[in-house]
């Protein structure tokens, strides 16, 4: 879902990082009032967490394999303007360390994945889990002193799964959509195209089949497991 | 003496056995392969910056706007000659530098992956124009969904220009940013990008990527004690099963494990004296910083950008 350099004109890939400077300024705001600069080391964590995260394959019934972007997890465990801050940054170090998405890309796919697909995920568990929208401090209990009795129940669960499921389509769905228009936006006088050259009839359903029938589920099973597996063996790490 | 007869019959629960276990061993192989390149190419990198070359040899926060300059101004460029200009230049800079097969190597995945998105971009199915070749011919056009096939299928001039337009643009870019990487150590790099970034977002830049080293080795550990403690495990139905609680339960680990390294962090940076408002310092850039090799490279940048300017102008 990474944005290489050259398939975005100057247009989209300019108003991409104009939209996703204001975002990165409000989140560091929101993190600075829940977040002591003591807790630098955990945002800094996250952030290599989440790259990390990028690396596991998981396995899917019949052979196919995919690996996850684990933007609604992240959103989950540490909140979600933490967790843009934190994608933002994995999604950054991954285009200029490692060439996984292009430079002028950058504000496209950290809007793409590191913010919409962040929020919504998120949003969605907030709404079918129930609880309150609102940003919790970015403190963990501890474990030594402390009893724990893990808040996580069902609902919680499918509104984690459904978000993940939704978040990581919707990201797919802004990629699509942002190549697409390249051919409306760039093109020659001699009517060739000077970017993506594939129209919205073409990357929509090339983009979302794949996510809708594929990374899409292995984002919400990924994201449910672990949830599982922290409620289960790491209760004191779930927040609130 | 022959091969009894019931060695040569295959029964339907071995050739699961065979299949699941390859499945298995699929997405470890996938998780270990991005792990190993993501070391490979990080120590790769170590080495080949420290080749005497004419890249290598300027510092790196003019190097780093440099090659973003020229990716941006390629952006722009409306014409397969000016791409072209740019593609010459970096694999000039290569060549200079010590490392043109290193990077013609390291391109071939990118190359392979572009010309394969780049290719149907020359049929009238994509791009509709004058046509070159004509392909297929059907009785009447026909229209699935919103996509409709034309009676004749062709291979179009301005097809042909769109894809290799693309082509050439993305393997520019991406030559460029390896040549950045190829020349830059990547402690170097982070040092020099984060002269460029604000506050707080300096220190968490630097931290994260130090820790990225220590999570990626525990990936490594995972699937190594995984397969060791797997060798003669009994293969079952629900394999994928096994391998989704695998790699669920180590990403919970990974995260327990990043929170529990965060607060030692915060209570050794606390103990040598960090307060609060802590940003990592960013070295000023000097005059006498500057060498002959960085002279070059700007004038070389100035040359580039004037005769861009000057061909949009005309």
């Amino acid at each position: 879902m990474h944005i290489p350099d050259g398939y975005l004109g100057p247009i989209t890939y300019g108003s991409l990082w104009a939209a996703v400077i204001p975002i990165w300024i409000y989140a560091s705001k929101k993190i600075k009032k829940i977040l002591k600069a003591s807790q630098v080391p955990l945002l800094a964590l996250s952030a290599a967490f989440s790259f990390v995260i990028m690396m596991f394959n998981v396995p899917l019934p019949g052979g196919t394999t995919g690996h996850a972007t684990g933007a609604t997890l992240i959103a989950i465990l540490i909140g979600p303007w933490p967790a843009v801050i934190a994608l933002s940054i994995t999604l950054i170090v991954q285009a200029l360390i490692f060439g996984d998405g292009g430079i002028t890309a950058i504000g496209a796919n950290c809007f793409n994945m590191g913010f919409g697909g962040v929020l919504v995920g998120y949003g969605i568990y907030k709404l079918i889990s129930g609880s309150k929208f609102k940003v919790q401090s970015l403190k963990f209990k501890n474990s030594d002193t402390e009893t724990h009795r893990s808040s996580l129940s069902t609902r919680h669960l499918i509104g984690a799964g459904i978000g993940a499921y939704a978040g990581i389509n919707l990201a797919a769905f802004l990629t699509a959509v942002e190549l697409g228009i390249q051919p409306l936006l760039h093109s020659g006088t001699d009517g060739r195209s000077l970017y993506s050259p594939f129209p919205l009839s073409i990357t929509i359903p090339a983009i979302m089949l794949e996510h809708i029938f594929l990374f899409g589920i292995v984002e919400a099973v990924l994201t449910v497991s672990v949830l599982l597996y922290i409620k289960k063996s790491h209760p004191e790490l779930i927040r609130g | 003496m022959g091969i009894p007869d019931w060695l040569k019959t295959v029964t339907r629960d071995e050739l699961r056995v065979v299949n699941i276990k390859r499945t298995r061993e699929r997405f470890l192989d996938k998780t270990l392969r991005h792990v190993v390149s993501f070391v490979e190419d990080t120590m790769f990198n170590e080495r080949t910056s420290s080749i005497k070359g004419f890249l290598q040899g300027t510092e790196p926060r003019i190097k780093i706007i440099s090659i973003f300059l020229f990716i941006v101004l390629l952006s722009f460029q409306k014409t397969v000659s000016g791409i072209v200009v740019f593609l010459v230049f970096a694999l000039l800079l290569a060549l200079l530098s010590g490392v043109l097969v290193i990077l013609l190597k390291r391109l071939m995945p990118a190359v392979v992956f572009t010309m394969l998105i780049a290719l149907p971009a020359v049929l009238n199915l994509i791009v509709d124009g004058e046509p070159l070749l004509m392909l297929h011919e059907f009785e009447k056009p026909h229209t699935f969904y919103q996509i409709t096939i034309p009676a004749q299928i062709s291979i179009t001039k301005q097809g042909v220009l769109s894809a290799l337009t693309l082509f050439l643009r993305a393997i520019t870019s991406v030559s460029l940013v390896f040549l950045l990487t190829l020349t830059t150590s990547p402690n170097r790099f982070i040092k020099a990008v984060s002269f460029f970034i604000p506050g707080t977002f300096k220190s968490i830049a630097s931290i994260s990527y130090r820790y990225i080293f220590f999570l990626t080795r525990k990936v490594e550990e995972f699937i190594m004690g995984f397969r060791a403690r797997n060798i003669s495990s009994l293969v079952t139905r629900h394999s994928s099963l096994i391998g989704q609680r695998w790699a669920a339960s180590r990403i919970g680990l990974l995260f327990s494990m990043s929170i529990r390294l965060s607060a030692e962090l915060e209570r050794a940076m606390e103990a040598r004296g960090y307060d609060y408002n802590f940003e990592v310092q960013s070295e000023r850039l000097k005059v006498s910083d500057i060498s002959r090799s960085d002279i070059l490279l700007i004038v070389f940048s100035i040359t580039i950008i004037g005769v861009m300017l000057w061909k949009s102008l005309m």
